[in-house]
């Protein structure tokens, strides 16, 4: 069964995905084990510039992980969603779904 | 302070969030597979090609020989049990770690490649795998059983089963099915073309020689 969503939770929610490109990013990692952040901006059709402050922003909200390491002298950054991310994430879809459905 | 989120705004997320989704997975699985797949699956092409040649020289050299067709059926056959378990398999995994109640779209994507793809191709692929063993007479006419198979076996999991019509399965069940394997990237279509087109045609010139005897 579903936990209700409390209305500070929702507003967190709403806060953290009220951005279209961070609802892109989440949903590439919701289903993506890990994405490097090169393949993600060229995914998302996302600027470097964009991609990364967002990334910031989720890595603060503690919804995603990151891993830096060097592959042939070139660094490489790589994203991965954590449970939190992939927890709050379901429950902003549950909620949406919850608004559309009584006037389906 | 934020607005609460109204209908119109609920339906673009989800929208936003399909579509992602959508393009994510569809990039991923193209990914995993040329990774994990692309060399066994071209080797197979080839190994179609040359099987389909050696038929081909064969039928044109010795036309009253014993059919080199079950050889090739049994090719085909093999290919398909392969992929056939590797694909379920992929199914299996996919759906355990995808919520598959979380999006309906999701799983309607999923449930539309197994049942109208995979399923009738390898159902097909077993009964021509069977059909090989044991009747050898009806060599000529096992294609045209498979085509007929999977048209069947479709239009069930099309009417019965997604309740919808989707044209596109006819046509990769029409074209004989050795295609769908290849079915996930361009050089693999086209590998996969190339062992259908020598199948479809060496099949066809082996059907019509038959009549002819």
């Amino acid at each position: 069964m579903t936990t209700p969503i409390t209305i500070v939770q929702s507003a967190a929610l709403e806060k953290a995905f009220s951005v279209p490109a961070r609802l892109k990013i989440m949903s590439t990692l919701f289903v993506r084990e890990e994405i490097d952040f090169s393949d993600m901006a060229g995914l998302l059709q996302l600027t470097r510039g964009n991609l990364s402050v967002h990334m910031k922003t989720l890595e603060e909200l503690g919804y995603v992980s990151v891993k830096k390491a060097f592959i042939d002298n070139k660094p490489k950054t790589t994203y991965t969603i954590t449970r939190q991310g992939r927890t709050h994430f379901r429950s902003y879809v549950t909620m949406l779904e919850t608004i559309i459905s009584p006037v389906r | 302070m934020t607005q609460p989120i109204g209908p119109e705004r609920a339906r673009e997320d989800l929208s936003i969030i399909r579509e992602t989704i959508d393009r994510s997975t569809g990039s991923r699985f193209l990914a995993d597979f040329i990774r994990t797949q692309a060399s066994l699956f071209i080797l197979f092409g080839i190994l179609g090609c040359v099987g389909c040649l050696v038929h081909w020289y064969a039928l044109l050299r010795y036309p009253t020989s014993p059919a080199t067709l079950p050889i090739i059926a049994g090719m085909w056959s093999a290919i398909m049990a392969f992929t056939g378990v590797i694909k379920v398999r992929g199914f299996f995994r996919r759906s355990k770690a995808f919520n598959m109640d979380f999006l309906t779209y999701y799983r309607n994507l999923t449930h539309f490649s197994f049942f109208q793809v995979y399923l009738p191709v390898g159902l097909a692929g077993i009964i021509l795998f069977i059909l090989f063993i044991k009747i050898g007479l009806w060599q000529h006419i096992v294609p045209t059983i498979v085509v007929i198979m999977g048209i069947i076996i479709n239009s069930l999991s099309v009417f019965f089963i997604d309740k919808r019509l989707n044209l596109t399965g006819y046509f990769y069940i029409l074209l004989g099915g050795a295609g769908l394997l290849f079915f996930d990237g361009a050089l693999l279509l086209f590998c996969g073309m190339v062992f259908l087109s020598f199948t479809v045609l060496g099949s066809l010139l082996h059907l019509y020689g038959g009549f002819q005897e």
